[in-house]
């Protein structure tokens, strides 16, 4: 039996403004949701200044935990950090040659699904314009030969991506658009995620946007440094017969058990970490930090959390 | 009936009637196959053919100046504003029997309770999809399916309470439904408007007939409202949000919050704070329990939903989520107002209500569907094609008038979004006697009927509603945007006693708390109001500056005109002169005045002030006595007048004349209707302010620019202050420098003195400071300054005159009290009207405001509104 990894996660974005804002109004994807190969044991979110109200927590149609409260308290700063404990399993992948031929799919999915898998289907989230669906098919049709399993060829897709572009800080923002990314072929993990969504949405299959963590190993020899990690974000592919399998363009490979989970949904807009409209403030200034650190890590903590992990161990296996 | 018909005929092929031929293949309204007149149209017809041809005519013009004066329009887009165009009504009604309706009103009862049904299945846990009795992507691609508008706490409350159904009468006399307004349904306001305007056009008619009164449905509206607020408040408060004065049928929302007793907001006077949406009013924050929204969905709430709109206000989702604001229509109501839904009804109908849908919709097939979508492009020249969705603007293609590339052109765009796309049946709509300039003719009619949750929860329908008929006899579309026109529908069977009790509100007394504060004003109509009174002031000082420039120099003399005439000249039309206007001809000077004054791209003319005046009376609409608002009409019609005169000057003084009296008139009758409340008190410290702005200008432009106390001046000044009759009762002589002084800046009594009107303004400050609590507030100090400066002022030093050309005490005094007005000016729209709450531009941090990718068209919200 494949053991669990445990992470304490903190998430603490920062804003400063210009002048004061008088009113905000926010909403959080910051909790650590469930998984088929994912536990959130503990999360608590703070807020800086406090609001009146505390926030009201709730579940939305795609299972994402969403946090929404406003602070009327003028402020030139505000900052929100998410602390939280996950327990992660390797997630299960199948066998990629098994898998249903890519072009059997968009017939086969079945009718009378609920909103949040239609919702991820190819129907409601089309590439528009059409030369930029059009483009995006040319990039991605080497992958897609007529017959070829649908997990082969989305890995192989992946895989091409991760070879051809080039991860780049700093050259685009989330609203860069895909054809930039897509002439340029650099980016960040963010661009490479949407990228892929269009390619599969192109061809017809269903795919979605999964925002979340990936723990990182510091260079050898090195202390990990606080802050130091990113939020992250791939892609899940419907597999008929089998479920959503997750796929990471910016590494090149599925999702593993480093990846872990805070939300999904059709693009970066359903799972926005976190996000408001203020009035006032004038400019900002942003910074976001996050620290994964993986449980074994900490000294001391390491038997008693493990120990503690492998009494709460689900009866679910993946 | 043989008499009436008998009548009718001679009336058909009479004058008026002349040519009124239905054409094959179509229902008519009023004529049968065989000539006869249909029921219920016996007595109707009678007294119309009974009218001569005058007759018609009085009472055409009487409809019409009924329709300007309640200033009833809808804008179509791309005009600007001063071309809103006024409804257009027709004076022969819809004619509907008593029978006929209690059919319809059954059948479209049973359809609200259906969609309301869906609607909550959709919202809620969406099990209708899980069960595969919708296409799932026939909702998930609705660009009105928001998913953070889905909750199943939904499903527990009723989702639809108003609700419009457009029916086509087809050619074998059934109607059929051709569309559902679940987003922002509108129509209510225009039709209770359209039977108040043929009330004063056929007021006989309508009572001995027995129409059925449309003002008891209001009141079941009212209760309807009133029940739905959270955890049944017994006097909860209900706001209308509008788009705002640039929404095409804004003259609507205004009406509807008149005749439901609410308040009429823009998303700029609510705000949410932990989770409660609040009104934003002087006395600060109210809690607002029920927002009757004519927003549509999408830009409701710029956190949630898109997050591009400056129509919405942040919050508004959760707080609906919440529990703690009904919101009506409940967000996401739209995702119903589909005809792709139609097919699915009668199955749904069955399932949901173990019902035969009782009236069917205009046959549809949804192309997101293959079997349908062959079917609908099999078919395509006998189909209409249509958008699937309202957002998705497009005219319906009619396929029996396309040419074969056209034909290949839908096939392409079918196939390439499919699900975007309906076939649906020809209907041909039946026709209705319409008045045009060529006497009656038939024209293609869609009628429209509305309903409402009433206080049991039930439905109220209409008993009445607004009938669409298409610009001319061959048009097959009707459509306010494309020069149709509206009629009002009489429903037969009421009694013939003005009725009150009709309705279920009629049994409900309320008892209304007596209130007197107009604290509760929201900030933003405070400010309209403030602005509605300094430009009436700012109009009338331009138009009396003009007019004084135009009488000072008789006409005759003005090619010998002196150079200090023509300073004198200068010195009055400044305001209207290019500020580069050096001494010209005197003649040149005043016809260049007179341009510019009536040029719309002269942002201090006068056009602009009374245009100004407008906008601000516009947005009051709701507030303001109907004799008010006709006096607002008159100044902008003197104005048109004024705009249309030939540029002499003896023609153009009687318009300004007509402009001024028009403007005192709508002085009057504001400052006679409006409560002595915190309302009147902005509208008068905005007239008073404004008046002792134009004063010092005035002095500014004239006295010191002279050299010395020219005759001409003064007199000028006396006639522009309206001061000459006084100065001549008291002193009986040409006017001096002293004398006039006293009266334009020291004379308390004088309404034209700076004194007075300073002190007027003080007066308002301070009485409006109670709002804001002990502290004096920078506008206080600035008044009581500005006041205590005049009123010490010795007018003897004023008006001494310094050897170098000048009066120093006089132009320090002028430009001290310049500033401090300016400031003023400021400080009161701060203090009342920018801070209240958090005012401002909301900006979105953290996610795209738009997608990036998206090359949307442009699909404003001021493009996409519901047609009424």
């Amino acid at each position: 039996m494949t053991e669990e990894l445990l992470y304490r996660i903190r998430h603490r974005t920062a804003y400063r403004y210009g002048s004061q804002v008088l009113v905000s109004q926010n909403l959080l994807h910051l909790t650590p949701r469930d998984t088929l190969n994912q536990r959130c044991l503990e999360s608590s979110i703070l807020i800086l200044p406090s609001p009146a109200v505390a926030p009201s927590s709730r579940t939305d149609i795609f299972g994402n935990i969403v946090q929404n409260f406003d602070i009327d308290t003028p402020h030139k700063r505000f900052e929100v950090t998410s602390t939280s404990r996950v327990a992660v399993l390797p997630p299960s992948v199948p066998d990629p040659d098994g898998t249903p031929a890519w072009d059997a799919v968009p017939e086969s999915m079945p009718t009378g699904l609920d909103a949040e898998h239609h919702l991820l289907h190819a129907y409601s989230a089309r590439v528009e314009p059409q030369w930029l669906a059009a483009a995006i098919r040319d990039y991605a049709a080497p992958s897609f030969p007529a017959g070829r399993p649908v997990l082969a060829a989305g890995l192989d897709l992946t895989q091409r991506m991760f070879r051809d572009f080039a991860y780049a800080p700093g050259t685009t923002t989330i609203s860069t658009p895909l054809s930039t990314v897509l002439r340029t072929r650099r980016g960040v993990c963010q661009d490479f995620a949407r990228l892929l969504i269009a390619a599969f949405r192109c061809m017809g299959l269903p795919a979605g946007y999964v925002s979340g963590y990936l723990v990182t190993e510091p260079p050898k020899g090195q202390a990990r440094l606080v802050g130091a990690d990113q939020s992250h974000a791939w892609v899940r592919l419907h597999v008929p017969g089998w479920g959503w399998v997750d796929l990471d363009p910016t590494n090149g490979v599925p999702a593993g058990q480093g990846h872990i989970t805070v939300a999904w949904g059709r693009d970066f807009r359903d799972v926005v970490p976190v996000k408001g409209v203020i009035t006032g403030g004038g400019e900002h200034d942003l910074k976001v930090e996050v620290d994964v650190i993986p449980e074994a890590e900490i000294a001391g903590a390491a038997h008693a959390a493990s120990g503690e992990a492998s009494s709460n161990r689900p009866d679910r296996v993946a | 009936m043989s008499d009436s018909s008998s009548a009718m005929h001679d009336w058909l092929s009479g004058p008026l009637g002349l040519g009124y031929s239905p054409a094959e293949g179509v229902f008519d309204e009023l004529v049968s196959p065989d000539g006869d007149v249909r029921s219920g149209w016996g007595e109707i017809s009678d007294f119309l053919a009974g009218l001569s041809t005058d007759e018609w005519v009085r009472r055409w013009q009487q409809g019409q100046q009924a329709l300007r004066e309640q200033g009833v329009t809808y804008n179509v887009y791309s005009d600007t504003d001063r071309d809103a165009p006024a409804w257009r009504l027709d004076p022969v009604p819809m004619v509907v029997t008593a029978q006929e309706w209690t059919t319809l009103a059954t059948a479209l009862t049973q359809r609200a309770n259906l969609l309301d049904l869906v609607l909550r299945d959709l919202l809620g846990n969406q099990q209708l999809l899980r069960d595969n009795h919708l296409p799932a992507s026939l909702i998930t691609g609705h660009p009105g399916h928001f998913m953070s508008c889905i909750d199943p706490a939904m499903a527990a409350r009723p989702c639809l309470h108003l609700y419009g159904a457009d029916l086509a009468r087809a050619p074998d006399g059934h109607w059929r439904v051709m569309m559902d307004r679940t987003e922002a349904p509108s129509g209510f306001g225009y039709a209770l408007a359209n039977r108040q305007i043929l009330e004063r056009v056929f007021p006989e008619l309508l009572r001995s007939v027995g129409v059925r009164h449309v003002r008891a449905f209001y009141r079941d509206m009212r209760a309807g409202l009133h029940a739905i607020a959270p955890g049944g408040k017994a006097e909860p408060r209900i706001v209308l949000l509008t788009p705002g004065f640039r929404n095409e049928a804004y003259f609507e929302h205004a009406f509807m919050a008149r005749h439901l007793g609410c308040t009429l907001a823009e998303a700029d006077d609510l705000t949410v704070r932990g989770g409660h949406v609040y009104l934003k009013t002087l006395d600060g924050l109210q809690s607002v329990d029920v927002i009757l929204r004519r927003t549509d969905t999408a830009w409701c709430d710029p956190l949630e939903l898109r997050g591009d709109s400056t129509l919405g206000f942040a919050g508004l989702v959760s707080a609906a989520r919440q529990g703690n604001v009904t919101v009506v229509n409940s967000l996401g109501s739209g995702v119903v107002e589909s005809p792709g839904l139609m097919p699915f009804l009668p199955g749904l109908c069955q399932r949901l209500l173990g019902e035969e849908l009782k009236m069917p919709s205009v046959a549809t097939w949804w192309c997101g569907q293959p079997i349908e979508r062959e079917q609908v492009l099999a078919q395509l020249d006998r189909l209409v094609v249509k958008p699937a969705f309202p957002a998705d603007r497009g005219e319906p293609v009619f396929g029996q008038t396309i040419t074969p590339a056209g034909r290949q052109t839908i096939a392409e765009r079918i196939r390439s979004r499919p699900d975007r796309h309906i076939g649906q049946e020809y209907v041909g709509l039946s026709t209705a006697p319409t008045w045009s300039s060529h006497g009656l003719e038939p024209r293609s009619a869609m009628l429209r009927v509305m309903l409402c949750r009433n206080r049991r929860g039930g439905w109220s329908v209409m008993p009445g509603g607004m009938v669409r008929v298409a610009p001319d006899r061959r048009g097959r579309v009707v459509s306010m945007q494309q020069g149709g026109g509206s009629k009002d529908v009489w429903v037969l069977g009421g009694n013939s006693v003005p009725a009150t009790a009709e309705g279920d509100g009629g049994t409900h007394r309320e008892v209304t708390e007596i209130r007197r504060s107009d604290g509760n004003l929201p900030s933003r109509t405070a400010d309209s109001v403030f602005w509605l009174g300094r430009y009436q002031q700012r109009a009338e000082a331009q138009a009396l500056r003009l007019r004084g420039a135009l009488t000072c120099i008789d006409e005759r003399l003005l090619p010998q005109a002196t150079e200090a005439e023509k300073a004198v000249l200068q010195g009055l039309l400044a305001g209207h002169l290019a500020p580069d206007a050096g001494p010209a001809d005197a003649r040149k000077l005043l016809t260049m005045a007179g341009e510019r004054a009536f040029s719309p791209d002269v942002p201090t003319g006068l056009h602009n002030s009374i245009e100004q005046l407008y906008r601000n009376a516009g947005n009051l609409r709701d507030r303001l006595s109907q004799d008010s608002w006709l006096a607002v009409d008159r100044v902008r019609q003197a104005l048109q007048a004024a705009e249309r005169a030939p540029g002499r000057q003896n023609l153009l003084l009687p318009r300004l004349d007509d402009i001024i009296y028009a403007l005192r008139a709508l002085g009057g009758a504001l400052n006679d209707t409006m409560s002595r409340g915190y309302g009147w008190r902005f509208h008068d410290l905005g007239r008073w302010l404004e008046r002792a702005q134009q004063s010092v200008d005035l002095i500014a432009a004239t006295l010191l620019r002279q050299d010395g106390d020219n005759a001409l001046v003064l007199n000028a000044l006396l006639d522009i202050s309206d001061c000459a009759v006084t100065y001549r009762a008291r002193y009986l002589s040409e006017p001096e420098l002293l004398p006039v002084l006293d009266l334009l800046v020291a004379d308390l009594e004088s309404p034209r003195s700076l004194a007075h009107q300073l002190e007027k303004m003080r007066d308002h400050v301070e009485a409006l400071s109670r709002l804001r609590g002990p502290l004096l507030g920078e506008d206080q100090r600035l008044a009581i300054a500005a006041f205590s400066a005049v009123r010490t002022a010795d007018i003897n030093q004023l008006g001494t005159w310094h050897p170098d050309g000048s009066w120093p005490l006089l132009e320090q005094l002028v430009e001290y009290l310049q500033s401090q007005l300016y400031a003023l000016g400021n400080a009161i729209s701060q203090r009342y009207f920018s801070h209240v709450a958090g005012r401002g531009a909301q900006i979105a941090i953290g996610g795209f405001d738009t997608d990036p990718d998206e090359d949307t068209d442009d699909d404003s919200p001021d493009t996409d509104e519901d047609e009424p």
